[in-house]
């Protein structure tokens, strides 16, 4: 059965009152939720809230889903409306340090390498939270996600065009910010 | 160089949370869920509303412009009566002026013995019917006179003489006419007796 045919079937169960498919749902989708969330706001604590309440927010208005895009890329807008809002609401340039919570996968076994690595990824991290949150998004979507500039666009509501300006500029910028690592 | 910066980015997927983090996702969620009403199914009639709002929208502002476009048929038809309404007073007003003035004129033109035309009031009273009693013609003369000359004619019947009163004796009417040194008071006499019955309410056509 098809992914998109598959979350029809559960949504419909949804909407019919059946909790459990939500959350197979949930299930299904939790980690990519999860990870919109996080590399957005950089922030472990902030993602968990966030990705919580892009889940509950979809389950209580999933009456208003229409199918006419998957069920996937209706939460992901939610995702990305939510944490647009949080970053509008608590500022988006709040002092980083790479968050305790996180782990970096295959770290290299030597700690002076770790910490170089570590480092590196303070650098990356700084220099996308000093973007604006809508291009923020583009290059969580379009690069992180590696979606088509269609679907970003279906997902921000906005024009293709548009999510090719705002990924021209955010590439820009980090190219500046990161000028030493490319 | 897009290429360079874009995996120099994608470092940001190997960050990971805790293992176990994700183990307890689903049972943190659910106990959240678990204060959530149902998902709203959207069967109640309200929710019919955001999805016809623009046919909603649509019949009242089709209404209000109904009701402007009556109210300003109303206004403009309020307008058009009052411009009739000032036409008509205004037509009335030209008319009683220059019947007031021709009177005048002629009135003046008998004080000053020129030459008399027949005056208007004179003119309708004769030619309202020889039949009626001379009586019931000087009534009706006296309720012109009042109504057009807007005068006390008791003042004009005591001050001079050329006034339009019948002679009781001779029975005819005294246009302008130097009255006689005889007929002078018995015709203000009469004029006094019938403006008096003027002033008390028993003045009436016949």
């Amino acid at each position: 059965m098809p992914i998109a045919r598959e979350d029809f079937a559960l949504v419909k169960k949804v909407k019919s009152g059946d909790k459990n498919a939500f959350c197979e749902l949930v299930e299904k989708y939790k980690e990519r939720v999860y990870f919109v969330a996080y590399r957005m706001t950089s922030n472990h604590a902030d993602a968990d809230d966030l990705s919580q309440e892009a889940f509950i927010k979809a389950y209580q208005s999933i009456g208003s889903f229409r199918e006419k895009s998957s069920f996937f890329t209706w939460l992901y807008r939610i995702t990305i409306n939510i944490t647009i809002n949080h970053l509008k609401k608590f500022g988006r340039n709040r002092p980083f340090e790479l968050d305790e919570n996180i782990r970096i996968a295959n770290d290299p076994d030597s700690p002076e390498k770790t910490a170089q690595r570590r480092e590196l990824h303070e650098q990356i991290t700084k220099a996308i939270n000093s973007l604006p949150p809508k291009e923020r998004a583009v290059v969580e979507l379009a690069i992180l996600e590696d979606l088509p500039h269609k679907q970003v666009a279906q997902i921000l509501g906005c024009m293709e065009k548009t999510v090719s300006w705002r990924l021209f500029r955010a590439r820009k910028k980090l190219k500046e910010k990161l000028s030493l690592y490319v | 160089m897009n290429k360079e910066i874009d995996k120099l980015i994608k470092l940001k997927l190997e960050e990971k949370p805790p293992k176990e983090y994700f183990e307890n996702y689903r049972r943190n969620l659910e106990s959240k869920l678990a204060g959530v009403t149902a998902p709203g199914k959207i069967n109640g009639s309200y929710n019919l509303l955001p999805r016809f709002s623009f046919v909603f929208n649509g019949v009242l502002l089709a209404l209000l412009i109904f009701l402007g476009g009556l109210i300003y048929a109303q206004n403009q038809q309020i307008k058009s009566l009052q411009f009739t309404q000032e036409e008509t007073q205004n037509s009335i007003y030209k008319y009683l002026s220059s019947l007031r003035m021709r009177i005048e004129s002629e009135m003046s033109a008998d004080k000053t013995g020129g030459n008399v035309q027949t005056p208007l009031i004179y003119n309708r009273i004769g030619q309202v019917n020889k039949k009626r009693s001379a009586d019931s013609q000087f009534t009706e003369f006296l309720g012109y006179y009042y109504k057009f000359y807007g005068a006390n004619p008791l003042e004009i019947g005591r001050n001079s003489s050329d006034i339009f009163v019948r002679s009781p004796e001779s029975d005819r009417f005294l246009m302008g006419q130097k009255l006689e040194k005889s007929e002078e008071n018995d015709v203000k006499l009469v004029l006094s007796a019938k403006i008096k019955t003027f002033e008390e309410g028993g003045f009436s056509y016949e």
